[in-house]
């Protein structure tokens, strides 16, 4: 009876099927997507970082509709409506989380999913196109981020735009009306927001969108490439019987046989992307898009953090180049890398060049992106009001040292100059400053400034120059001296040198 | 560009249902010309919606958005020798800017009737610059820009001294150019001699 | 048939501790850590950290400019000239004005809650206590009076000796009459210059011998540098 129900059950369930197969068409779209052969040496882990990125972006686009029905892209309302979703929307602030975390999964995937398609060769003939739909899709991708943090709309935000809008003035000719355009004004105001939300939310999903199915139909049309083989040259004559050849001998349908790791990596991404969330939550929102809170801090997010640093390492001179030029050339490059190495070798130990690209691109971005998130070149703001001097700088000193000890901090010297560590990282630690420089030195760097120095001549008294450089020159390790004028005889200066020597140099008419 | 020679021998071309051979009727002149006013239909229309459609998206790219004189109030708020932080509202906000509207500044008072107002951005990437009026210095908290009190860059990497607004004092008040956020392409005052660095 | 049964129940089980579970994550915004304007800020020892404790030490740091744990300087100053200090600073000294109106970072309410901080570590000390403020006395017994007191450490001229120099002219030139005043009354215990009862064991500083003292060290203030005394007088 039960076994007679069962085929009953099975008969209806094919009928069904069947049915909706003779309308769809579901078994032959099935058999020419999902289904397409690959050959098996790609079922490999190393194969998983597509899918994985395509799976990330799945996250993000339900993620993202799920907070849009929270969050109002209007100039006055969107930061209320960010502390709304983040701190009474039940699990407003674990949604706002995923999609955080989503972007920075995204980005992270995508970037190794190339890395690998390079170091294998799959971008040589004939998936040129797919390599370059690819390309395309990282700077969509690059877009969403930047754009999905305007969306957070807080100080950072409303600073990044001003970032966007400095470097876009830059343009040689055209700049104040492109900043314009960007901004839709001539100030940041409620329609660059709009402009910011039109972006993230119509054009770069969709643009991204009609770019996947471009290249997933390109991968479908010209195959997943063959896991490289040394010495194995891709030849445009012979490569597409070539791999016939590899799918005739060892070709699998994707679906079921080849899928098995990549659904395995699928887990672990949407896993890892839940911990995160959970564990570190979103970011932000930190203080209100309001210009007028001028304590701010601006910071980018992390994947844009080398720019950041290029930003404030470049010369004068090369700045422009590198904010407007340097990137469409490597973004050009990039898309035309195809036809710049179409054939040849694919195995990355055959192609030295290529993996020492890899390398030196990497450690280039973690070495920008270290030196963005440290900042080093930017004041500490409040040093001067917050950072204690140590006991050791202190004890012992006479009562004019103490008062330049007083002036280093009044005048803002410690938000550059740390003391022993605490304090600024702009310029030089003072703590032995002087057995570095003479009190002359000292005077004269305090007084005309100088090698990324302000000159403090015009806003020192003759008094706080000559305490502070006596302080100065009292910061060398005890026992030791301090530094003497290499063009003096090396014997210990008289009595009252110092005081003279510090004097000097504010004799002149700075006041 | 590269002279391929695709072979369609890759699966996914196999299976294709393209079993019905027939050529295609050679093309009758009705359905010859139909087609021409169809294509020539087409691309007029096309031509038609693109006007508004640039129009829209380029308004801001072309559109005048002069600078207008704003009142930063009474003179006797910006005590003689200080520099301090005013605000004012932008001439072309619209009502659902929020907070944004409120565009800060930095006003010096030099003496009697003579003023400087700087713009809050830093000459280099925008960021919002800060006074520190014991050491006489503006810093900028993102890559280190530094100006003194006339505005003059002073260290980092701003490739010109702070950008300034046009002023005037009008009946013991004082008076700024603005409505626009100063930039390199437009730094927002005709009047300003700008300094390289 | 069991299986059915429970099926609606673990799932309703599994999305209830998803919702549940998840409030009490680490990840989720704490509302306490909400941004706000550093006007609301009212916790006095972080002000007292963000914007003292770089010059003034408080007890656990040291401090260039005079200790606000000091207890002899605590109990000399009257709450008001505390309160005055902070709001307004001291023209031509280094210490800045910290009210909002003067380009400062704290509102007057921010600025009362310090005073009553520093003001905490306030206790009654024995004797007889000099004023904080007082006229200029005689520079000729100061002289005297330096040499009983001070000259120990600062030397017999106030050139220094143990300690540094009390009468250079950079110093002099930098400082205030009531600075001085002030340094002679509460000393710099932790650097170790006493204050006015422990510089003589068993002989405390007069009011005299304070105001006596402190017109010597003015006396000693000279224009050497052709430049305006940064600020001779309070």
């Amino acid at each position: 009876m039960i076994a007679n129900a069962k085929k009953k059950v099975t008969d209806a369930a094919l009928g069904v099927f069947g049915w909706i197969d003779d309308r769809i068409h579901v078994s032959e779209i099935f058999e020419h997507t999902a289904g397409h052969h690959i050959p098996k040496s790609t079922s490999s882990w190393f194969y998983v970082f597509g899918s994985a990125t395509l799976l990330c972006l799945i996250i993000q686009l339900v993620t993202g509709t799920l907070l849009a029905l929270a969050y109002v892209p209007s100039g006055a309302e969107a930061y209320t409506t960010l502390e709304y979703l983040t701190f009474e929307q039940p699990l407003g602030w674990y949604l706002r989380g995923i999609h955080y975390w989503g972007s920075n999964f995204m980005v992270s995937i995508m970037l190794i999913h190339m890395t690998q398609v390079y170091l294998f060769g799959a971008y040589k003939y004939p998936r040129e196109v797919t390599w370059m739909s690819g390309v395309l899709l990282l700077v969509i991708t690059l877009g969403l981020a930047f754009t999905g943090q305007v969306m957070r709309f807080d100080e950072d935000a409303y600073w990044g735009i001003g970032i966007g809008a400095a470097i876009t003035g830059r343009s040689p000719g055209i700049g104040g009306p492109l900043v314009q355009m960007l901004l839709g004004g001539p100030i940041i105001s409620a329609e660059t927001l709009s402009r910011f939300f039109t972006l993230h939310v119509f054009v770069l999903p969709g643009s991204i969108l009609a770019i996947i199915v471009l290249h997933l139909r390109m991968v479908l049309l010209k195959g997943i490439n063959e896991w490289p083989e040394p010495g194995v040259e891709v030849n445009r004559e012979t490569y597409d019987r070539h791999y016939a050849a590899i799918i005739k001998r060892e070709g699998m349908p994707f679906v079921p046989h080849g899928i098995g790791k990549d659904l395995i990596a699928g887990a672990i991404v949407i896993v890892g992307i839940l911990v995160c969330a959970a564990v570190f939550g979103p970011k932000g929102p930190i203080g209100p898009p309001d210009p007028t809170q001028i304590d701010a801090n601006p910071r980018p997010d992390f994947f844009f953090m080398w720019i950041f640093a290029i930003a404030a390492l470049m010369p004068d001179y090369m700045e422009t180049v590198a904010l407007l030029v340097a990137p469409p050339i490597v973004i050009t490059l990039l898309f035309l890398l195809p036809f710049l190495n179409n054939t040849g070798e694919k195995h990355w130990s055959r192609r030295p060049a290529a993996v020492l690209t890899v390398v030196g691109l990497y450690l280039s971005l973690g070495l920008l992106s270290w030196w963005g998130i440290t900042s080093p070149w930017s004041p500490a703001m409040t040093a001067w009001r917050a950072d204690p001097t140590p006991k050791q700088f202190l004890v012992g000193h006479t009562p004019l040292e103490l008062q330049g000890a007083i002036v280093l901090q009044q005048k803002q010297c410690r938000n550059c100059h740390a003391i022993d560590g605490i304090g600024g990282v702009r310029g030089p630690d003072l703590a032995e400053v002087g057995s570095r420089l003479t009190a002359p030195e000292l005077a004269r760097q305090v007084i005309q400034g100088g090698g990324n120095m302000p000159a403090y001549g015009k806003n020192l008294s003759p008094y706080e120059v000559n305490a502070l450089v006596a302080y100065m020159v009292s910061l060398h390790p005890t026992g030791t001296t301090p530094a003497q004028d290499s063009a003096k005889p090396s014997v210990p200066p008289p009595e009252n040198s110092k005081r003279q020597a510090s004097a000097d140099p504010a004799h002149g008419d700075h006041g | 560009m590269t002279p391929d020679a695709p072979k369609e021998t890759t699966p996914a071309a196999e299976g294709c249902a393209c079993q019905s051979g027939t050529a295609v009727a050679a093309p009758t002149s009705r359905r010859n010309f139909l087609l021409q006013i169809g294509i020539g239909l087409n691309v007029l229309a096309g031509a038609l919606i693109s006007v508004p459609i640039l129009g829209y998206v380029l308004s801001s790219f072309a559109k005048k958005f002069p600078l207008e004189w704003i009142n930063l109030g009474s003179t006797s708020q910006f005590p003689e020798g200080t520099t301090q932080l005013a605000s004012y509202e932008n001439p072309y906000r619209r009502p659902w800017d929020g907070e944004m509207a409120r565009i800060p500044c930095w006003v010096r008072h030099i003496s009697a009737n003579d003023f400087q107002v700087f713009a809050i951005n830093c000459a280099h990437l925008g960021c919002p610059v800060r006074w520190f009026s014991e050491s006489k210095l503006f810093m900028c908290p993102c890559h280190g820009g530094a100006y003194y009190e006339n505005g003059d860059h002073a260290a980092g990497p701003p490739p010109r001294g702070l950008f300034t607004y046009e002023c005037r004092v009008t009946n013991g008040s004082l008076e700024i150019k603005g409505g626009i956020l100063p930039n390199l392409g437009n730094p927002g005052n005709p009047t300003e001699v700008a300094k390289p660095a | 048939m069991i299986r059915s049964r429970l099926l609606p129940l673990a799932l309703c089980a599994i999305i209830a501790s998803a919702l549940v579970g998840c409030d009490w994550m680490p990840g989720k915004p704490n509302p306490a850590n909400r941004w706000k304007p550093a006007a609301s800020i009212t916790d006095p020892a972080t002000l007292f950290a963000q914007n003292c404790l770089a010059c003034h030490s408080i007890g656990a740091t040291t401090s260039a400019a005079i200790a606000l744990n000091s207890p002899t300087f605590l109990a000399v100053i009257p709450p008001a000239t505390l309160k005055d200090t902070i709001t307004n600073g001291i023209p031509g000294s280094r210490m800045p004005a910290f009210v909002e109106s003067k380009g400062g970072s704290l509102t007057a309410a921010q600025i009362d809650l310090l005073v009553d901080f520093i003001l905490k570590n306030k206790k009654p000390i024995e004797g007889p206590l000099p004023p904080y403020a007082a006229p200029l006395g005689n520079a000729a017994t100061g002289q005297v009076a330096f040499a009983t007191f001070c000259a120990s450490c600062h030397g017999g001229t106030g050139a220094g000796a143990k300690a540094g120099s009390i009468v250079d002219p950079d110093y002099l030139g930098l400082v205030t009459d009531q600075y001085l005043r002030t340094i002679v009354i509460a000393g710099r215990p932790e650097l170790g210059c006493p204050d006015f009862r422990s510089r003589v064991p068993g002989r405390a500083m007069t009011d005299q011998d304070i105001s006596d003292v402190v017109a010597w060290l003015a006396s000693n203030r000279r224009n050497d540098l052709g430049q305006p005394l940064a600020a001779p007088n309070p």
